[in-house]
């Protein structure tokens, strides 16, 4: 063995000893991000999603992996009235300690989302359910009642959230209805589920699952390698090749997830719309594409969904340096000694980004290189993701570089409304924009699919045209698992991951 | 003595003189050309974004070794300062320099550097400040130490009783016997310094993008760790050997002078 190859080994065994879990017999270890309190209520922030990954808890509707809605712990879905759904369970489905799953149960479970009080509360999913009331009608029908006729709803009912809950116990702290049953969660370190041998779909593939907290692609690679976990959850791409050609087996597909630019729209430089479009026009997404992701992880985004997996507009991503400094003309920057100049100062631009994906420093680094070909300064601080949201709403930054899963409940609504709706909760940068906020209410009320999707190519337009937001790049979801695993396909919205089919072969 | 003068030059020189031996542009992405080899037209190879390795050490050396020099001279100053108060001021000033002192020495120095530098958000500032917070004390205990060592030399003693001013019995009777022991503290410091701003360059809490600094260089290399090696060998190497050549220099003043004063 080489001095090199000896120096690596260790490296990647101290690293890798510092991870908590070890791979078992019939158990999947999978390396990704970790909970954050020791029993992560579903509602609450962001945990749904991985409950619902690991198969813990079931939603009433879901996303099959072509991005279609379908009914999953409920039987039906029916709109009575305009602001009136019906949604009939399946007969016979059971919690986890055995109890049935009753309208009133998915009620009282559903209910603390909009209880500030509680603990499973979620001002986002509040607002995405818009909820004027819920009554049960028997044993299995529940009534749902919005504020105003939502034709997104539907597909709010597949929100990892908004888990089918039944009453919570010592020995079942997350009582729901999926294929694995909660056990334990470390904050920071560990996530384990049992198999649910009563699950009514048969009894899952393995025996446990756990999700070891590895929230460094770099870390979570050298604890594959080491063998301490069976599967990474976006693996580097930069490795991928590699990888593979020890065995090892790479899955990569297309997801909704995009990496974009939010805007400090409120002042700066950034709150003039030409600025904002130079700026788009000066990023080479191929170039990005090409140098993060290493020729296996994306294509260069136009608008915000991407192509192939519904709703997206037909806009083409551009790259025209010489149209974007024609802009900065526009906008009344005059070019001094080769660098742009606004109001008598260097035209500065300030980008923030975070670290804990490993194409967003490389790629805030490039478009920084991008700008600066053009004349325009830029400078780029890479923090923790709420600092860099903390920037952008003190305006002391002019751009913020995120990833975000675009259509997380398959609809095209919520990921707009969330970032350039007038007011939203993550339109830290304050833009405002009348006419899309129009055109997102139109989309909320209007029933009809073709009319709908035409006003989401109006909304991706708008968006488009006044750079509300500057999308990068679609990425694919990059994973990596032993040979023995069966059943795994990535799915578009990255909130399924273990299904009770899911297999791993010594 | 001489080799360690020597190395210490060298250093210098190459904080200062190193961009310009540097054959590139340290910031300049050239992706068509993203991890090259070394060798060719790039001695050391290019980084994931096509930037010269060679150009990028080079240049950090300036960073790296010029921050942990700055970190390591204020903290040289601020704890000297505090320990000749301490040793010059009485004995209640000497307990509250002292205690103050202890308190910081309680704190792992990375930990405490890390945490500060958290709490104030990644730069360049926040890292000197941190870094400077939890390097002096060594100098304030040795200062101190001495300091009460010569407080009953005769040419102390009639100083004050010439009524001398404090500041001046200091500056003329004191730093002059602290100025040997006060060197070998700093060369330690000084690599300690190094690694420090390496340590939190990798952490993400030091010099921003894309100035190139070793600690920097090694996080942007980590996720190649594999595919590409090289890519975190050589800003490795460059501390490790930096770090190495400086306590080396640190062992060679102290027996210097520890041969000196039995002459």
């Amino acid at each position: 063995m080489s001095i090199l190859a000896r120096l690596a080994l260790a490296v990647a065994l101290i690293l890798a000893g510092a991870l908590p879990a070890s791979a078992q017999q019939g158990s999947l270890t999978i390396a990704s991000g970790g909970p954050t309190t020791e029993t992560p209520d579903p509602r609450a922030r962001y945990n749904g999603w991985m409950s619902n990954q690991t198969g813990v808890t079931e939603t009433l509707m879901g996303i099959d992996y072509d991005l279609n809605l379908y009914p999953r712990v409920a039987e039906n879905i029916e709109q009575t009235a305009p602001t009136t759904w019906r949604v009939t369970l399946r007969e016979g489905v059971t919690f986890h300690d055995g109890s049935p799953v009753t309208a009133q149960a998915v009620i009282d479970a559903i209910a603390p989302i909009s209880q500030e009080d509680h603990g499973g509360y979620n001002a986002r999913i509040a607002s995405l359910l818009d909820l004027a009331g819920m009554t049960a009608d028997g044993d299995r029908v529940i009534v749902f009642e919005t504020n105003s006729p939502n034709a997104a709803f539907p597909w709010t009912l597949s929100e990892p959230g908004i888990a089918v809950l039944g009453p919570a116990s010592d020995a079942f702290p997350i009582n729901a209805t999926g294929p694995y049953v909660f056990k334990e969660a470390i904050p920071g370190q560990l996530y384990r589920a049992d198999a649910n041998p009563n699950y009514r779909l048969g009894a899952p593939g393995l025996s446990e699952v756990r999700v070891v907290a590895a929230d460094d692609p770099a870390t979570a690679a050298l604890a594959f390698e080491a063998g301490e976990v069976d599967m990474v959850i976006n693996y580097p791409e930069t490795d991928f090749e590699r990888i593979q050609s020890t065995g090892a087996q790479g899955f990569s597909a297309p997801t909704t997830r995009l990496y974009f630019y939010s805007v400090n729209a409120a002042n700066g430089p950034m709150a003039n719309p030409l600025i904002r479009r130079a700026v788009s026009l000066a990023i080479d997404r191929q170039g990005v594409v090409d140098a993060t992701l290493a020729g296996v992880g994306g294509i260069p985004a136009g608008t915000i969904f991407p192509a192939g997996l519904g709703w997206a507009a037909d806009i083409a991503p551009s790259y025209d340096p010489a149209a974007a400094e024609k802009l900065l003309a526009e906008a009344g920057a005059v070019k001094e000694g080769g660098r742009w100049m606004l109001d008598g100062s260097p035209l500065e631009i300030d980008i923030v980004t975070y670290s804990s994906r490993a194409a967003l420093s490389p790629t805030a680094e490039l478009t920084q290189a991008f700008l600066q070909a053009i004349g325009v300064t830029a400078n780029v601080r890479v923090g923790e993701y709420g600092a860099s949201n903390d920037a952008i709403a003190a305006g002391t930054a002019d751009l913020f570089l995120q990833a975000w899963v675009s259509t997380p409940q398959g609809d095209p609504g919520a990921f707009p409304e969330a970032l350039v709706k007038t007011g939203a909760g993550s339109n830290a940068g304050g833009y405002s924009n009348p006419r899309l906020d129009k055109l997102l209410d139109e989309g909320r009320l209007t029933f009809d699919e073709e009319k709908r999707a035409s006003i989401y190519d109006d909304v991706q337009k708008a968006i488009a045209d006044d750079a509300a937001l500057i999308p990068v790049f679609h990425v694919s979801q990059v994973n990596v698992a032993r040979p023995g695993l069966k059943g795994y396909k990535v799915h578009p919205t990255e909130t399924y991951w273990v299904t009770h089919e899911i297999t791993l072969e010594e | 003595m001489r080799s360690v003068i020597v190395l210490i030059i060298c250093l210098v020189l190459l904080a200062v003189f190193g961009p310009m031996l540097a054959p590139y542009d340290p910031t300049a992405i050239d992706i068509p050309n993203r991890l090259q080899p070394p060798g060719g037209q790039w001695l050391l190879g290019t980084d994931a974004l096509g930037r010269d390795i060679l150009s990028r050490l080079l240049y950090g050396a300036r960073w790296s070794l010029g921050l942990a020099f700055l970190v390591s001279v204020i903290g040289l100053v601020g704890g000297t300062l505090v320990g000749l108060t301490a040793a010059l001021g009485g004995k209640t000033t000497d307990w509250l320099m002292m205690r103050t002192t202890d308190t910081f020495l309680a704190f792992p120095e990375l930990v405490a550097a890390v945490v500060i530098a958290g709490v104030l958000g990644a730069g360049t500032g926040s890292l000197i400040f941190a870094l400077t917070v939890t390097g002096w004390m060594r100098y304030a205990r040795v200062a101190r130490g001495i300091g009460l060592s010569l407080e009953t030399r005769g040419y102390v003693v009639q100083a004050k009783l010439a009524g001398v001013s404090l500041p001046s019995i200091a500056r003329w009777h004191y730093l002059p016997s602290l100025v040997p022991s006060l060197m070998v503290v700093w060369t330690g410091m000084f690599a300690r310094a190094i690694l420090g701003i390496s340590a939190l360059g990798f952490l993400g809490f030091g010099v921003q993008p894309p100035l190139p600094e070793w600690g920097t260089m090694l996080l942007d290399a980590r996720i190649h760790m594999r595919s590409s090696p090289l890519q975190m060998i050589w800003p490795g190497l460059t501390v490790v050997a930096c770090v190495l050549a400086i306590n080396l220099a640190g062992d060679a003043l102290r027996d210097a002078l520890a041969r000196e004063s039995e002459a």
